[in-house]
């Protein structure tokens, strides 16, 4: 067992916890954290030219604070939490990265005599788009450190996502511990063959051939789960157990969220 | 009555020459536990796919219980992947082993139940207080994902348990494991292996198959003895028969337990030639 694929189950895994957000329905704490998602990235951005003003962070940060609060509830980390929401950080900077270049408003700086300058109002975007990317990653980790993947699943299928799409995500839950495995092995495999130390463009080419061998690994994979799901009468549906059931805290934990992102919004 | 019927199954996997399967003819008795071994690509999964209606064949017809609908075929034969991770797709334990009832179209309660069988009958008995259906099948050890690959298909009550190289990856604790839950098991059971210890111990009868062929049928201890056909089709007899081989000894006994009751009972036909010393 790899180490990665050993962490990235203990992290995922960490849903089983008993308390109270665990126990919540997944609806409610889907349609609950996706309203706030969908709050967040309809609000207006934030200024920082050609004044900063602080107050136009607050609605973030209360949004922040309040997600930390579910998370102290939880049991979860909150570094832990801080932590992993920062992943999404230098890719959103890479979206974002012309946006200054593009905006209307004042010209903060002019590059190249007007036809290349940094206006406040892309500024402004530019840190709305980090800011907001921030904030919908951290309510989605929090979703699922907080609910179980299969859940998760169930939930979704309940709000009519379509059942193909669905059978995909569990597929790839349920398989990706076992590609990423076979990836570790391969990698030793390669490692183990080469005594000396190679130049990188050997590592380049060689991961193109780990990754090649993976798909059709994979495929192969699929052909036989393929057959095992037919052995067992599968005939182009999953079938589902269990019914859910939304009490009291459920709803009010929504209220709570429709309230939240009401704020957000005005 | 008759558990499987082959007669004359013919099969060639698309855009090949070569037949997989040239001509194979065998029955099953209902509640007999049959081996069939031969070397790699020798043809056994090939066929195996053939009993649950996977694969069909190009010539010849296979009966499960007298019928060779793929439906009824399907709810009489429980096909056991080699690799439990091609078996186990679903995101939980429950779900994995609820999957087939539900495609039959059982109700809850039913189902449920069967879940609940199915686990106990393979010994991952919630009663210990380990929550087993509720676990994902990757955090689960090899054995236990073998195990729960097995009650994948009790749960849908079927009569014919078919398991594909089920010793492949497994230690030594595991096998032995597997080995005697199959030996309570009262379905008919058909086992393709090249663990020629593992067939001696579990099944009564043995099929040879090579290249596509099948080469020899018979009891256990006539197919596992005969060193000269097992060498000829790339396997080799279990240990204790050629340390019998070795010790010039004409009996030989297939299964462990009866080597060393054999070698005992040797041991005292020499003591009492001997006149009742065993230190001479």
């Amino acid at each position: 067992m790899s180490i990665e694929s050993e962490n990235m189950k203990r992290s995922m895994s960490e849903g089983n916890a008993n308390n109270l957000i665990h126990r919540l329905d997944p609806r409610a704490k889907l349609l609950s954290l996706m309203g706030l998602v969908v709050a967040v990235v309809l609000s207006d951005p934030p200024s920082v030219i050609p004044q900063f003003n602080p107050s136009t962070f607050f609605p973030y940060l209360f949004v922040i604070l309040l997600l930390l609060s579910l998370a102290t509830i939880s049991k979860i980390s909150l570094i832990t939490l801080l932590k992993r929401s920062m992943v999404v950080i230098p890719f959103s900077i890479v979206v974002a990265l012309f946006l200054p270049f593009f905006g209307n408003g004042d010209v903060v700086v002019d590059l190249v005599f007007g036809s290349l300058a940094l206006s406040s109002h892309g500024i402004n975007t530019f840190v709305g788009v980090v800011v907001k990317s921030y904030v919908c990653v951290m309510c989605i980790i929090l979703l699922t450190m907080t609910t179980p993947f299969p859940s998760i699943i169930k939930a979704l299928g309940w709000l009519r996502v379509p059942e193909t799409y669905l059978q995909v995500l569990s597929f790839l839950y349920r398989y990706m511990f076992i590609l990423m495995e076979e990836v570790t092995n391969m990698k030793r495999a390669r490692d183990s063959r080469n005594p000396n130390k190679a130049r990188r463009i050997w590592y380049i080419r060689t991961a193109g051939l780990i990754a090649g061998t993976l798909f059709i690994r994979a495929y192969e994979r699929g052909e036989r789960v393929y057959s095992a799901m037919v052995s067992r009468g599968y005939e182009g549906r999953m079938p589902s157990l269990g019914r859910m059931r939304m009490g009291m805290k459920d709803w009010i934990f929504m209220c709570m969220f429709i309230t939240v992102s009401a704020y957000i919004l005005v | 009555m008759r558990a499987i019927e082959v007669n004359d199954v013919w099969y060639r996997y698309p855009n090949q020459k070569e037949y997989a399967l040239k001509g194979i003819n065998f029955e099953v008795e209902e509640g007999e536990k049959v081996a069939i071994i031969g070397a790699n690509g020798a043809g056994k999964s090939t066929l195996l796919l053939h009993f649950n209606g996977i694969l069909k064949p190009e010539r010849g017809e296979i009966k499960i219980m007298g019928d060779s609908d793929v439906r009824w075929m399907r709810s009489k034969v429980g096909l056991v992947f080699q690799n439990p991770d091609d078996q186990l797709f679903c995101p939980t334990v429950f779900e994995d082993v609820a999957f087939g009832p539900l495609n039959m179209g059982l109700p809850e309660e039913e189902v449920v139940k069967r879940v609940e069988n199915a686990l106990k009958a393979v010994g991952l008995s919630e009663d210990g207080g380990v929550k087993w259906s509720e676990r994902a099948p990757h955090h689960l050890s090899y054995g236990e994902r073998q195990r729960v690959a097995i009650a994948t298909v009790l749960s849908m009550g079927v009569d014919i348990l078919v398991l594909d190289e089920p010793t492949s990856n497994l230690d030594p604790k595991m096998r032995e494991d597997l080995m005697e839950l199959l030996l309570t098991f009262p379905y008919t059971v058909v086992v393709a292996t090249h663990d020629i210890e593992f067939a001696a111990e579990v099944c009564e009868r043995i099929v040879v198959m090579d290249k596509g062929e099948i080469v020899e049928e018979g009891v256990a201890e006539r197919i596992l003895s005969d060193m000269e056909l097992l060498r000829s089709v790339g396997l080799r007899a279990p240990t204790i028969v050629r340390i019998f081989e070795e010790l010039g000894i004409d009996e030989k006994p297939v299964r462990f337990h009866d080597g060393v009751e054999t070698l005992k009972r040797l041991k005292q036909i020499r003591i009492n030639q001997r006149g009742g010393d065993p230190t001479t």
